[in-house]
C-alpha cells in the first residue's frame, strides 16, 4: 500500500429469497407471478385488521441452515423475536418492515465475520417511473447475511460472494431466479466515511459497483476532496453509482417488538436436527472427491463448485483415475455448457434420481475422450436429456431403443444421408458423426450413440466391401 | 326480540326499522345495512332445518363495531381517514359467528380507532346514553352497547383495550365480557393496542353473551397469538378476592352500590392488595402509545382516505385529536433515544403488575371484584374542558388488559337511573368461570338492576 492510500473496508448486507412454498406471514403462495398484484391477501396488503398469520416455519430453518453453514451460532437460548422496523416507502403497505433478531450470529466464512444472519420479509416492488406498486413479492421470506467490513479489495469480495453462491446452492434454500437476491455494500477508508450502495441486483455488478466506488473515492482523496456519508444505488446501465441522499444521522427506524408475533424458541433438539441434515461443504466434498477418485485437485474444486456436476460425476462412480478424469472433463467442459445455456433460458430440469443418466455419462464420456463422437454431438445428447419440456428425462430412462430398432433407424437414415455415407466411405471418417446425428434425432435422442456407432460402422463397412 | 316472533325477515326488518328511526337520537350506527341483513334473513330462512340443529344463534340479530371487518360493509373506525373504505374480508369472529345463524345489520359508532372512553372522539359525532341522551354511553364500543340496551339487537361485538366493552356495560346497564387475550382471533381487528386487543361480545343477560362466546372462541390459523386453552381449576366454593386498590377514588355512591352487590352475591369474600395496580394507567398508556403510533403508521395518505398534498398535511387533517396526540407520543417515546426509558420500562412495571394479580389468584382469590368505573356516565362535553375524565375512566379496568386476564361487567344497580357496574376478574384461560361468576350474579342482583332502568323517554317518543 502507497503512503497517504487509506485501506479500503467493504461490507456486505446480502438479502436472499428463501425458497418455500407460501409467504411469511400469511399463505399466499411465494415466488415469481405472471402478472402484478396476483399472489396477495388481506394480510401481505396490510388491510386493516389483518395478523399476521405465525411465522411460515420452512422459512426460519432455511435461515437457520444457512446461519449454520456460514459458522453461525444459534443465540443462546434460541429464541428468536420479530421487531417493526418502520419508515415510509410505497412498496411497504405496512409501513414498517417485519425483521427477526438473529437467528445465528458470530460466523467466519471464507476469511470474513459474518455478524448476524437473520429472517425479514421483502416489500413489494415499486416502478417510480409508472408510480405502481405490485404487491405479490411483499411478504417473501428473506434471509439477509451480514458481514463485518472485513474485505479490502472487490476481488476479495468476489472470491466471498462466488463461494456463498455455491453454499445457498448446495443448501437449495434460495430463490434462483434474477433479482431474487439483492445486495447492500458499504464501502469506506480509513478515517473516511461510509457510503452505502443499496439494493444491487446481483454478486456480479456488486463487484463492478465496488471497482467503480474504489475509483471514485481514490479521485476524490486524490483532488482533496471530503468523503460524505451517503446512500447510493448502483446503475446497471451506465455500470456507476448514483448517490441518492446523505447520511447526516443514523435513521431511526423506531424498532420495537412486534406485539402480533410470538416469539420462536429453537430447541437445542431442534437446531441439532437441523445441523445434522446440513449438506457437506463445498471444501470437504472437493478433498474427498480428489481422495476417492485420484482427480486433479483442480477438477475436483471445479466440480464441487456445481452441485449438479458433482453429483452426476458421483453418480457415474468411474471405475478408475483415468475414466474419472474423462469424466470430469466432459461434465466441467462439455455438460456445463449445456447446464449453463440451459440454466439461463430457465429450462434446466435435473432429475432427482441420477442412476440412469449414470452410464449415459460414463460412455459419453468415454466417446468424447476417444475421439468417436464430437462435443457437439454430446452437448446435443446432454440438452436433449435435461432440458425441460422436451424429451423427459423420465423417457429416456425408461424407453432405451436397442438393436432391432437402432438398425431400422439407420436403415432409414441412410436414405437420406448418402452423401455423407459415400463420403464416409472414401476415407472421410468424420462423416459419420452427421449420419448418427441423424439417427440420434429420429430416435428421439433415447439410444446409445455407442451403439449407433457400432451398429452404423458395422452397415457402411459391410457396404464398403 | 325473541318474544315478538314471527318471521326471520319480518324480526330483521323491525329490527332494521327501529335502528333508522333511533338513530337520529342516538348515533349508535355508522352504517346500517338493511338489504344485505334481509338478504341474508331470506337464505336462513331456506336453510331452516338444517339451522335450528346446528346454528347455536340462528336469527340472531346482532350489530358490529366499525372496528371490526365485515367483508362489504364499510369500516370506518369512526376516522375520516376510513370513511369510504370497504372491507374486503371479514374478521374470524365474525364469521364464526355468521356460521352459526346469525344476522349482522350494521356497523356500529365507537371512538376514532377505540381511542377513547366515552363515545364521543368519533368522526360520525358523540354516541348518547340511552337512559340520558345528555349522558355519554361509554367507550368506547359505545354504539354497541346503545344498540343492545335500546332493544335494537339481541348482542353486539366491540373490542376491548382499556376497558371498552366494560365502560360501556357499566354505563349502559349491560354485561359486556372481556375474553383472555388470545382466547378469541384478532384477525380482522383494527389495531389500537395490539398486545391487549380483544374481541368482545356485550349483551343484556349472560345466556347471549356466552352463546356468542362459545361461538368466537378458540385457535384461529390467522391469528398466531389465537388459542384452544380452556381452563377449569375454579372449586365449587369459589373465594372472591376484593382489592383495596380497586375502591380508591371511587365515588361513594358507587362505592355503596358494589359492595352490596358484593354481599348479595352471598360467596366467601377476602381482602387482597395489587400495590402496582396505582402503575395501571400510565403504564397502559405508554404501551397503548408505542403500538397504536406503529399500527397508525399506514394511513399515510397514499392507500386511505383522504390526501391533503404530503404525509403530514394528511394525517394532520384525517386524525382526530385523541387520535393525533396519541400518534405523536407513541411515535416520540418509540425514538431510539426515549425507547429504552419509556417502552422497556413499561413493559416492565407490566410484567410486576402481572405477576402481583398472579400471586393473588394463587393464594386463595378465585376472582376479583370491584366497581366497572368509578363513577356515573358524565355529561356530554365534560371531557374537553377536563381531558384527564377520559383517562380516569380506564383507571379500573386496565389490569386486565395489561395482565391478559379475563374480565367482564354486570349491572349492579343504579343512582337516580344512572347504571353502575359490577367488575368481575378471573386468572388467564379461565373464561368460562368468569361467565359463570356473571350469570350467578345476574341471576342475584343484575337483572333486577337492570329491570329498575328506564330508557330516555324522549325514545319513546315519534321522531
Ligand atoms: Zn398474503
Amino acid at each position: 500500500m502507497k503512503a497517504g492510500e487509506g485501506r479500503m473496508m467493504i461490507g456486505l448486507e446480502i438479502h436472499a429469497q428463501l425458497l418455500t412454498a407460501s409467504k411469511l406471514f400469511c399463505f399466499c403462495p411465494a415466488g415469481p407471478t405472471q402478472s402484478p398484484n396476483t399472489s396477495i391477501c388481506p394480510v401481505c396488503t396490510a388491510q386493516p385488521g389483518a395478523k399476521p398469520a405465525g411465522t411460515n416455519a420452512r422459512a426460519m430453518e432455511q435461515a437457520v441452515r444457512i446461519a449454520l453453514m456460514v459458522g453461525c451460532t444459534v443465540p443462546e437460548g434460541g429464541r428468536v423475536a420479530f421487531l417493526r422496523k418502520h419508515y415510509f416507502y410505497p412498496d411497504l403497505p405496512n409501513n414498517y418492515q417485519r425483521t427477526s433478531t438473529p437467528v445465528g450470529a458470530d460466523g467466519l466464512f471464507c476469511g470474513a465475520r459474518i455478524r448476524e444472519v437473520h429472517l425479514e420479509e421483502d416489500p413489494g416492488r415499486y416502478d417510480i417511473r409508472k408510480d405502481k406498486v405490485d404487491l405479490s413479492r411483499c411478504g417473501t421470506p428473506l434471509a439477509e447475511i451480514v458481514t463485518d467490513p472485513d474485505f479490502s479489495t472487490p476481488e476479495e469480495v468476489r472470491l466471498f460472494l462466488k463461494k456463498l453462491s455455491t453454499v445457498l446452492d448446495y443448501l437449495g434454500a434460495t430463490r434462483m431466479e434474477a433479482g431474487s437476491t439483492r445486495i447492500d455494500v458499504n464501502v469506506s477508508t480509513d478515517g473516511g466515511r461510509k457510503v452505502e450502495v443499496k439494493n444491487v441486483n446481483s454478486f456480479h455488478n456488486v463487484y463492478r459497483a465496488i471497482k467503480y466506488e474504489v475509483i471514485r473515492q481514490k479521485n476524490m482523496r486524490r483532488r482533496g476532496l471530503e468523503i460524505l456519508q451517503e446512500t447510493c444505488h448502483f446503475d446497471e446501465l451506465q455500470k456507476i453509482t448514483i448517490s441518492s441522499r446523505q447520511k447526516e444521522s443514523a435513521d431511526d427506524y423506531r424498532y420495537f417488538p412486534d406485539p402480533d408475533i410470538v416469539p420462536i424458541e429453537l430447541s437445542p433438539r431442534e437446531v441439532a436436527r437441523i445441523c445434522a441434515d446440513l449438506p457437506e461443504s463445498p471444501d470437504a466434498k472437493a478433498q474427498r472427491l480428489q481422495g476417492a477418485f485420484s482427480i486433479s485437485a483442480k477438477n475436483a474444486r471445479a466440480l464441487s463448485e456445481h452441485k449438479d456436476l458433482a453429483a452426476l460425476f458421483e453418480a457415474v462412480r468411474p471405475r478408475d483415475g483415468k475414466r474419472a478424469e474423462a469424466c470430469a472433463e466432459f461434465l466441467l467442459n462439455d455438460t456445463l455448457r449445456v447446464f449453463n445455456y440451459l440454466k439461463k433460458k430457465g429450462l434446466l430440469a435435473v432429475p432427482e434420481k441420477l442412476e440412469y443418466e449414470a452410464e449415459f455419462f460414463s460412455q459419453a464420456a468415454e466417446a468424447v475422450a476417444s475421439g468417436k463422437m464430437t462435443g457437439k454431438l454430446a452437448r446435443r445428447l446432454v440438452q436433449a436429456r435435461f432440458e425441460a419440456g422436451r424429451t423427459g428425462p423420465a423417457d429416456v430412462e425408461t424407453r432405451q431403443v436397442e438393436g432391432a430398432e437402432i438398425e431400422r433407424a439407420v436403415h432409414e437414415a441412410l436414405k437420406g444421408q448418402k452423401g455423407a455415407a459415400e463420403d464416409y466411405c472414401r476415407g472421410k471418417k468424420a462423416a459419420i458423426h452427421s449420419i448418427v446425428g441423424e439417427v440420434m434425432k429420429a430416435l428421439g435422442y433415447r439410444a446409445d450413440p455407442k451403439k449407433v456407432i457400432t451398429v452404423l460402422e458395422k452397415i457402411l463397412n459391410s457396404k464398403q466391401r | 326480540m325473541g318474544a315478538a316472533a314471527g318471521t326471520i325477515s319480518q324480526m330483521v326488518e323491525r329490527a332494521v326499522a327501529k335502528a333508522e328511526k333511533l338513530n337520529g337520537k342516538l348515533n349508535a350506527f355508522i352504517t346500517i345495512d338493511g338489504a344485505g341483513a334481509l338478504a341474508r334473513a331470506k337464505e336462513l330462512e331456506g336453510q331452516e332445518g338444517v339451522m335450528r340443529e346446528h346454528g347455536a344463534l340462528f336469527g340472531k340479530i346482532i350489530a358490529v363495531k366499525d372496528n371490526i371487518a365485515v367483508k362489504g360493509l364499510r369500516c370506518t373506525a369512526s376516522s375520516r381517514t376510513l370513511e369510504n373504505y370497504v372491507a374486503p374480508y371479514t374478521a374470524t369472529v365474525i364469521e364464526r359467528l355468521l356460521e352459526r345463524g346469525a344476522i349482522v345489520i350494521g356497523k356500529t359508532n365507537m371512538d376514532e380507532f377505540a381511542a377513547g372512553g366515552g363515545g364521543t372522539s368519533g368522526h360520525f359525532g358523540p354516541v348518547r346514553n340511552p337512559y340520558c341522551l345528555e349522558r355519554v354511553p361509554g367507550g368506547s364500543s359505545s354504539g354497541s352497547a346503545v344498540a343492545v340496551a335500546a332493544g335494537i339487537v339481541d348482542f353486539a361485538i366491540g373490542t376491548d383495550t382499556a376497558g371498552s366493552i366494560r365502560a360501556p356495560a357499566a354505563f349502559c346497564g349491560l354485561c359486556g365480557f372481556r375474553p383472555t387475550w388470545g382466547a378469541a382471533s384478532r384477525h380482522g381487528l383494527l389495531d389500537l393496542g395490539m398486545s391487549m386487543d380483544t374481541p368482545c361480545p356485550i349483551a343484556r343477560g349472560p345466556d347471549d353473551l356466552i352463546a356468542a362466546f362459545e361461538a368466537m372462541r378458540g385457535r384461529d390459523d390467522r391469528d398466531q397469538s389465537s388459542l384452544d386453552e380452556r381452563r377449569t381449576s375454579v372449586g365449587s366454593r369459589p373465594v372472591l378476592g376484593v382489592p383495596e386498590e380497586f375502591f380508591q377514588g371511587v365515588d361513594k355512591e358507587v362505592e355503596e352500590i358494589v359492595r352490596k352487590a358484593i354481599d348479595g352475591l352471598g360467596m366467601e369474600t377476602k381482602d387482597v392488595s395489587i400495590p402496582s395496580s396505582k402503575y395501571g394507567v400510565p403504564v397502559y398508556y405508554l404501551t397503548v402509545f408505542a403500538e397504536f403510533s406503529s399500527a397508525m403508521q399506514k394511513y399515510d395518505g397514499i392507500r386511505y382516505g383522504i390526501s391533503e398534498g404530503d404525509i403530514y398535511k394528511t394525517r394532520r387533517a384525517a386524525f382526530g385529536a385523541e387520535v393525533k396526540r396519541r400518534v405523536l407520543l407513541g411515535t416520540y417515546i418509540t425514538l431510539k433515544e426515549h425507547s429504552s426509558r419509556w417502552v422497556a420500562a413499561a413493559a416492565r412495571v407490566r410484567g410486576i403488575l402481572a405477576r402481583e394479580v398472579d400471586a393473588v389468584f394463587a393464594k386463595g382469590a378465585d376472582f376479583l371484584v370491584g366497581p366497572t368505573m368509578p363513577f356515573v356516565p358524565w355529561i356530554h362535553g365534560k371531557e374537553i374542558t377536563d381531558p384527564l375524565q377520559n383517562y380516569l375512566a380506564d383507571v379500573l379496568t386496565v389490569q386486565a388488559n395489561l395482565c391478559g386476564i379475563p374480565a367482564g361487567s354486570v349491572p349492579a344497580g343504579d343512582i337516580r337511573g344512572l347504571p353502575v357496574g359490577l367488575q368481575v376478574h378471573g386468572p388467564r384461560g379461565h373464561d368460562d368461570a368468569v361467565l359463570g361468576l356473571m350469570k350467578l350474579a345476574y341471576g342475584k342482583v343484575g337483572s333486577r338492576a337492570q329491570a329498575n332502568l328506564k330508557l330516555d323517554g324522549r325514545l319513546l317518543s315519534a321522531p
